[in-house]
């Protein structure tokens, strides 16, 4: 029978599961799934939610909530910090392209992991697949390569879109800017900063095969982004 | 770690480039070794910024275009 979290009925369920729910299960939540996954332990996690109770308590008796940021920004870094060394993607070296040229003279461009694309140019087939639909092949999309969007530099907020199955897009979905910003560098432009930036600038969905990353499709794109004759590209990772 | 793969190959063929990251990330910067990053001290999917924070935002890009030409060292890494 499935469960109905909006409800007190009563069923078995453990601390383990209650926890590991956020984390792609019954209460998926992709601002909080790092509660639910194994970089925090069952004892962490209660000490959050307790620690999270009280300093709600003095937040409110403040009028304010700068504590509770700071408990879950804190708990969202440990969240992320992996248990363990992954060797997998370590380096020693450091690849290395001097950037030689005069900022006044240089042609940007803009790159964002964040899962950014113009409504009417979805870059995923089939078309319209929503976040939730996202989220439910979260691991689809880690077995499959990464679609480049083309997001033409004039376009207004109105026409983009924000789907990603790994973190959470409210924020994206209210200024893009967050992981896109495109208006900002546009901004800096019109202030002298630098001389030009591509016709488009592009987003993907940055959880996506790792191997088709390095192999096919950053050279791929290096290319294309050479044609242009691009002096220097912003990444944002989501 | 897709943003710190795309780096390392555009910067081996000839792009330089600047990574915007959270604080939560910053063990992927160190262990890929990622040429310049940008660390805001924001949460995850928020990387640039609070929503409509302009000024905030601003700052966040222009001292990412800044480390371009600013960064002497591989693998230079500003928290803001």
């Amino acid at each position: 029978m499935e469960k109905n979290k909006n409800t007190y009925e009563s069923y078995n369920e453990t601390l383990e599961e209650f926890k590991n729910s956020f984390f792609y299960g019954s209460r998926n939540n992709l601002f909080f799934k790092y509660l639910g996954g194994k970089n925090i332990s069952e004892n962490e996690f209660t000490i959050f939610i307790e620690e999270l109770l009280n300093v709600i308590v003095d937040d409110i008796d403040k009028d304010e909530f700068s504590e509770l940021k700071k408990l879950i920004f804190n708990s969202q870094i440990k969240g992320y910090l992996p248990k363990s060394k992954n060797d997998k993607y370590t380096y020693e070296d450091t690849p290395w392209t001097k950037f030689s040229k005069p900022l006044k003279e240089s042609k940007l461009s803009l790159i964002s992991a964040g899962g950014v694309f113009c409504k009417d140019d979805d870059p995923i087939q089939p078309r319209g697949m929503t976040q939730e639909d996202a989220i439910n092949k979260i691991s689809e999309f880690l077995r499959s390569p990464p679609t480049l969007a083309e997001i033409p530099n004039n376009i207004s907020k109105e026409k983009l879109s924000i789907r990603h199955p790994g973190y959470d897009i409210r924020a994206a979905e209210k200024d893009p800017n967050v992981v896109f910003p495109y208006e900002i560098l546009k901004n800096l432009h019109k202030e002298g900063v630098f001389a030009s930036y591509t016709d488009n600038f592009y987003s993907f969905v940055g959880a996506s095969q790792q191997s088709a990353i390095i192999k096919t499709y950053a050279p791929k794109w290096a290319q294309m982004l050479k044609s242009q004759n691009v002096d220097a590209v912003l990444l944002v990772a989501a | 770690m897709s943003v710190g793969h795309v780096s390392r190959i555009f910067e081996s063929m000839g792009i330089s480039t600047v990574c915007f990251f959270v604080k939560s990330f910053m063990h992927l910067i160190e262990q890929m070794k990622i040429p310049r990053t940008i660390v805001t001290n924001n949460f995850v999917g928020r990387t640039i910024g609070k929503p409509y924070d302009l000024s905030n935002q601003t700052n966040v890009v222009r001292q990412g275009i800044d480390l371009l030409s600013s960064a002497t060292i591989q693998n230079s890494i500003k928290i803001i």
